[in-house]
């Protein structure tokens, strides 16, 4: 079993799991070699609704640098780095920008980071979405970490999977991805980008948002 | 809550013997022979689930729960057959306690204010930085004022540890709201001329009882699985309800009499039933020769309390309480008089709890079948640990919960000779509140303490859930100690409009993803249950023993938590019992066999042992410690508020699927009732222009007021309004309960009971008027 301890080891700790024999992830400079972006453009956008700590935020403009190195001039999502890069600088409002958005809003209630709350009837989390997303992972040998304190169905572990399942070659991983953005993601995530650009964030926040968007195409 | 998937029969495909040639049968017949039942079987709902104990917290009787989970998550709750709480029975609030897990509002990761306080700007931060910057500020407030500046207010059945650490760090203002705020006069009551407390698991034998007196106590819509079925059972065994309150309830509905009483004025009513007892010898005269004093003055100080002088207060006819006191006496042991659960209402609480334990008593239902049974224990050492330095003497180590015993002498805190600080409430001191609880305290009067600073500065708060405005009344006095203290740290499960003023939240896990410490209970059975996790916690939260052991360890306060970690602690306190953690796991419940002879001793020619707390070995019916002090006077009827012409009494109660403040934000028990609505008779609402639905406006003599649809119906007395408690929240952060319906709190009364020092809060009245 593949720990997926990207979360809780930082973004880019990939090179950990391949180092420690974990199976078939690969570490983040092969992947960025490829002509394939899709696995660093996910593993950014979940990097962007993860809690932004100082550490974590670092991490993301080395990403975002690395990508702007190898993208071509004319990619869709080069205008939205673009934006985004001189946003990367860690700032505290940008943690209390977080909390208000995704964890305790007030006065405003707070866009639910979590697939269940949008698609099961009562709202509650942990739904049957969450289980079946946590299946997924687990027919690919993924699973998220315990102390992440994150769900199989939070919109990070979402789209982690998605960049792990970007980076996969085989088939299954390919009609996986698929599966998993036409057939979950795209029953929650335009509710969820959608009430978050309601809730009028800071720049940062409609930033990723805007890259959720062209990335996903919701 | 809407339905997604709708049950659709005829997706149910049947299962026939081609299925792989494995028709089912069932009891033995041929499955096709139960077409109904004959559903294809998802091989996934039918994958094993894994079951634990636990013991509920959605409300205050705590029950015993097997749960199931699969795929690690808690599906069903369900009730332990074995427990004596609720004999296998789980209620809507019980069914919905998986919402609680489930919530999209629950605190999830520690959190660190950012902004004002109050003004809900905050940001998440690691257990370490939440747990650091808690002992740093708390250790701050100690060096400058000293121990006794914390103050602790908790509320469930996991607050314990944190009760243990605020006595570690040595203050005494530790504080629970079921004193002053719910049952404190009945307790009292019952303690001072009984010694017994009778409150929380309350150890009635209902099932054999012949005659419920029933003084407001709604059975069937405040429920308690064990106490409901008890009641149920003893009805159909044939006992007479007779059932008092200003509302036509649903107990009132099911109740053989039912007297719409005049609100706050069931005291005189009692009082009466008493004279008629005594005036006309209906008492047990056995029972009063051998278990009681008192009995001659009591004689004396009730012959003005005629039921003629209480017809035209209580407006219950003199003729109606004759034959009340002569049926129940025809009874007698088999009678009960019951309380209303919470008795913080008239201006008297004390004189009307006490009415009803002497009635009880002139009855002689002490130890008796169909009366009050003796409980036995189950003897649950607690662990060793150092005394508590600082905090105040002989003070019980437990709090939050109901089943633990009281002190040795509750009283011991009037007088402290060593030095150690009063209760900053006044609870237990003398010239204060003296026989208010000194271990639950009077959570109203700490408020005040607070927001006053007197009698001597509080300047840090922990909190260990509850809600300080939505449970008690005096919103300015909450707010300003909310904003006084230097410091203020709030462990829960779910925001509320107190925690909303925390400079720290500490996220709790739910009740399915923890152990806590036993629960040790007297019943007819002594047991010990456990808490079991029934799945790991979902977010970043932690139980509260491991939240408290880890602020004590940076505070130098860990030898008041030896244990490494709280599956040991439970280890060695059962292994002291005799038992052990592996052990109670597997059942969930560990009992002592019903005893009939030590349960019902004066059925079995044994003795009932008495001890009251001013030392008596029998029951004091004018208990000798309150004649001392003069609260004697609480005996005596005192005139209650009346409205003027345009008035209302304010009344307000419990509903079978919601809990106090805390349940409104459900999704499941808010799908039942999500908002309260304001009762009003037709006659008044017609007066007025107010038609069923009509948003109408109540406003109190002190200027508060509140927007509520009207319900209009003759099940309550033209003088007095009603709405269900724990609604009207403002917290933005509970997406479901904001802003439905009216916070009866901001209403309600806050005077005090001039003896206890607990909460009048019937007094209130109020205008109604169309908006």
């Amino acid at each position: 079993m593949i720990l997926f301890t990207c979360y809780s080891k930082n973004l880019f700790k990939i090179n950990d799991l391949y180092l420690i024999g974990t199976n078939s992830i690969r570490i983040l400079s092969e992947l960025i070699k490829k002509v394939n972006r899709q696995p660093q453009l996910y593993l950014l956008a979940s990097g962007l609704f993860n809690q932004p700590t100082p550490a974590r935020i670092e991490n993301l403009r080395s990403l975002l640098n690395e990508l702007l190195q190898t993208i071509p001039k004319n990619a869709p999502e080069l205008p939205i780095l673009m934006a985004l890069k001189p946003q990367l600088n860690y700032k505290e409002d940008l943690e209390t920008e977080y909390s208000r958005l995704f964890i305790l809003a007030f006065p405003n209630k707070p866009v639910q980071p979590f697939a269940s709350y949008w698609l099961e009837s009562d709202q509650s989390l942990m739904g049957n979405s969450t289980l079946e997303i946590k299946k997924m992972m687990a027919e690919q040998g993924i699973e998220v970490a315990e102390n992440s304190g994150l769900l199989p169905d939070h919109i990070v572990s979402e789209l982690e999977f998605l960049a792990y399942l970007a980076s996969q070659d085989d088939e299954k991983a390919r009609q996986t991805q698929q599966q998993l953005l036409e057939q979950h993601c795209a029953r929650w995530m335009p509710q969820f980008i959608a009430e978050l650009k309601q809730a009028n964030p800071i720049l940062y926040y409609q930033l990723a948002a805007d890259f959720l968007i062209n990335l996903t195409g919701f | 809550m809407s339905t997604q998937t709708h049950f659709d029969p005829s997706r149910r495909a049947f299962l026939g013997a081609t299925a792989g040639g494995t028709a089912l049968t069932i009891a033995g017949l041929p499955s096709q022979a139960l077409a109904r039942i004959n559903a294809p079987h998802d091989p996934e709902k039918l994958k094993e689930t894994t079951e634990v104990f636990g013991f509920c917290d959605m409300c205050y009787w705590r029950c015993g729960l097997k749960i199931r989970s699969r795929d690690g998550k808690a599906v069903k709750i369900d009730g332990n057959p074995e427990h004596p709480n609720n004999w296998g029975v789980v209620c809507g609030k019980g069914n919905a306690g998986l919402m609680v897990a489930y919530a999209p509002n629950r605190l999830k990761h520690p959190m660190k204010r950012v902004g004002k306080r109050g003004e809900g700007k905050w940001k998440q931060i690691s257990w370490d930085e939440a747990l650091d910057t808690t002992a740093k500020e708390l250790l701050k407030v100690k060096k400058k004022y000293g121990p006794q500046a914390l103050a602790l207010i908790g509320h469930g059945s996991w607050e314990k540890p944190y009760h243990r650490l605020a006595h570690a760090f040595g203050t005494p203002n530790t504080t629970s709201p079921v004193f002053g705020l719910c049952c404190g006069p009945r307790g009292l009551s019952n303690m001072m001329i009984m010694g017994r407390n009778l409150t929380g698991n309350e150890t009635l034998d209902l099932e054999n009882c012949k005659y419920f007196l029933m003084m407001g106590r709604n059975i069937t819509e405040s429920l308690h699985n064990g106490e409901t079925l008890g009641w149920v059972n003893g009805v159909a065994n044939g006992a007479k309800v007779v059932y008092f309150d200003p509302r036509y309830s649903i107990t009132a509905s099911k109740a053989d009499e039912y007297y719409a009483i005049r609100p706050l004025t069931d005291h005189a009513f009692l009082l009466a039933m008493i004279n008629v007892v005594i005036n006309e010898e209906l008492y047990d005269k056995q029972f009063i020769a051998e278990y009681v004093v008192g009995f001659d003055e009591l004689k004396q100080r009730v012959q003005k309390y005629t039921p003629e002088w209480a017809e035209p207060i209580t407006e219950v006819p003199a003729k109606d309480i004759r034959r009340l006191a002569k049926e129940m006496a025809a009874k007698a042991p088999s009678v009960f008089v019951y309380s209303p659960r919470r008795l913080t209402r008239s201006s008297n609480d004390f004189g009307t709890g006490m009415s009803i334990t002497i009635l009880n008593t002139l009855f002689g239902v002490w130890g008796r079948k169909g009366g009050v049974f003796t409980p036995q224990k189950y003897k649950v050492p607690e662990i060793d640990l150092p005394e508590f330095e600082h905090a105040t003497a002989l003070r019980n180590d437990s709090g939050g919960d109901f089943n633990y015993e009281q002190p040795e002498i509750p009283l011991a805190h009037i007088q402290d000779e060593s030095g150690k600080y009063h209760r900053a409430d006044g609870a237990g001191v003398m010239g204060r509140w003296p026989i208010a609880n000194a271990q639950y305290g009077l959570t109203n009067e700490m408020w005040r303490a607070m927001a006053e600073q007197k009698p001597y500065p509080i300047r840090a708060l922990i909190t260990a859930g509850g809600n300080g405005f939505l449970n008690s009344t005096n919103y300015d006095i909450i707010r300003k100690a909310l904003e006084t203290v230097d410091f203020y740290v709030a462990g829960d499960v779910i925001p509320n409009e107190m925690n909303m003023y925390a400079d720290i939240l500490l996220p709790e896990a739910s009740y399915l993803e923890r152990y806590d410490d036993l629960q040790v209970g007297g019943a007819r059975e002594g047991y010990v249950a456990v808490r079991m996790p029934a799945m790991k916690p979902l977010h970043d939260t932690r139980d509260a023993w491991t939240i408290c052991k880890q602020l004590a360890d940076r505070m130098e306060l860990g030898a008041y938590f030896p244990h490494d970690s709280i599956k040991e602690l439970l280890d060695d306190r059962l292994k002291k019992a005799g038992s052990s953690l592996a052990e109670i796991e597997k059942v969930g419940i560990l009992k002592i066999p019903a005893d009939p002879a030590k349960n019902f001793p004066l059925d079995h020619g044994g003795k009932l042992k008495i001890k009251t707390p001013g030392g008596s070995t029998k029951a004091e019916l004018i208990p000798g410690m309150l004649k001392q002090m003069g609260y004697d006077k609480a005996l005596d009827y005192v005139e209650q508020v009346r409205p003027n012409e345009d008035e209302f009494h304010m009344t307000f109660g419990r509903i079978g699927f919601h809990t106090h403040a805390r349940t409104q934000d459900n999704v499941w028990t808010a799908d039942l009732m999500r908002e309260n609505v304001l009762w009003i008779h037709p006659e008044p609402a017609t007066k007025r222009g107010i038609k069923e639905g009509d948003l109408v406006k109540v406003t109190d003599r002190k200027g508060r007021d509140g927007e509520i649809k009207a319900k209009v119906t003759a099940r309550i007395r033209k003088d007095t309004i009603f709405m269900v408690h724990g609604f009207g929240h403002w917290d933005k952060r509970m997406t479901t309960a904001y802003g439905q319906g009216v916070a009866d709190s901001d209403l309600a009364s806050y005077a005090v009971d001039p003896h206890v020092g607990s909460m009048s809060m019937g007094l209130s009245l109020v205008k109604v008027e169309k908006v």
